[in-house]
């Protein structure tokens, strides 16, 4: 497999390394809050992912992650219909707690909502990729 | 839609990544447009025209579908 070794390739890995220092730093020096361990735990795992994507985007041409018309249309249609559906989901749910009282609680629903909203907006934007006719 | 793209890119000798550079838009945006499966804006029909030296008439072909 080749990697680009260019410019923006470089600086997102450096940055990524950066973040993972920080949040290392933090768990190490920091013993006694809860709250600063746990933003440690989150800037290695944000620094991670940001390393892997710089990872990812090494692998593949410049041209293939431009953001073209194409792109952003079908960014819009599957933002458009991952709206619909997270509407849909909340709406089962309202009602699916109404009519058999299941006690949803606030923080359930919107995990739900977070999840649906996201893989779907992911799967959309696949299905429209492949599909082509946009 | 039908287009001549690959027609007036074998004239030119541009590959698919040449031409999609010259008109800042993915490869693969070039495979679907000249695979008709997809229908570019009028400026980036209007870009690839004059990057491949003709009119947007040339080098689309519109039909009743």
């Amino acid at each position: 497999m080749k990697l680009r070794k260019d410019k923006d390739i470089l600086r997102f890995l450096g940055i990524g390394l950066v973040v993972v220092l920080l949040g290392a730093t933090m768990l190490i020096f920091q013993t006694h809050s809860k709250a600063v361990s746990f933003l440690g735990g989150g800037l290695i795992l944000g620094g991670l992912i940001m390393f892997v994507m710089a990872l990812y985007a090494a692998t593949k041409p410049k041209t293939d992650l431009i953001v073209d018309e194409r792109v952003v249309r079908i960014n819009e249609k599957a933002g458009y219909n991952a709206g619909w559906i997270v509407l849909l989901s909340v709406t089962v749910l309202f009602w699916a707690d109404k009519i058999w009282a299941l006690n949803i609680e606030l923080e359930g629903m919107y995990w739900t909502t977070l999840f649906v909203g996201t893989y779907s907006w992911l799967l959309l934007r696949w299905y429209y990729n492949k599909r082509s006719e946009i | 839609m039908k287009n001549r793209i690959k027609e007036f890119r074998a004239k030119y000798d541009l590959t698919q990544e040449e031409l999609a550079n010259k008109v800042s838009i993915r490869r693969e945006t070039i495979v679907f447009l000249e695979k008709g499966k997809y229908n570019p804006s009028l400026k980036l029909a209007h870009n690839i025209a004059t990057v491949l030296k003709t009119t947007i008439d040339e080098l689309f072909i519109f039909d009743d579908e």
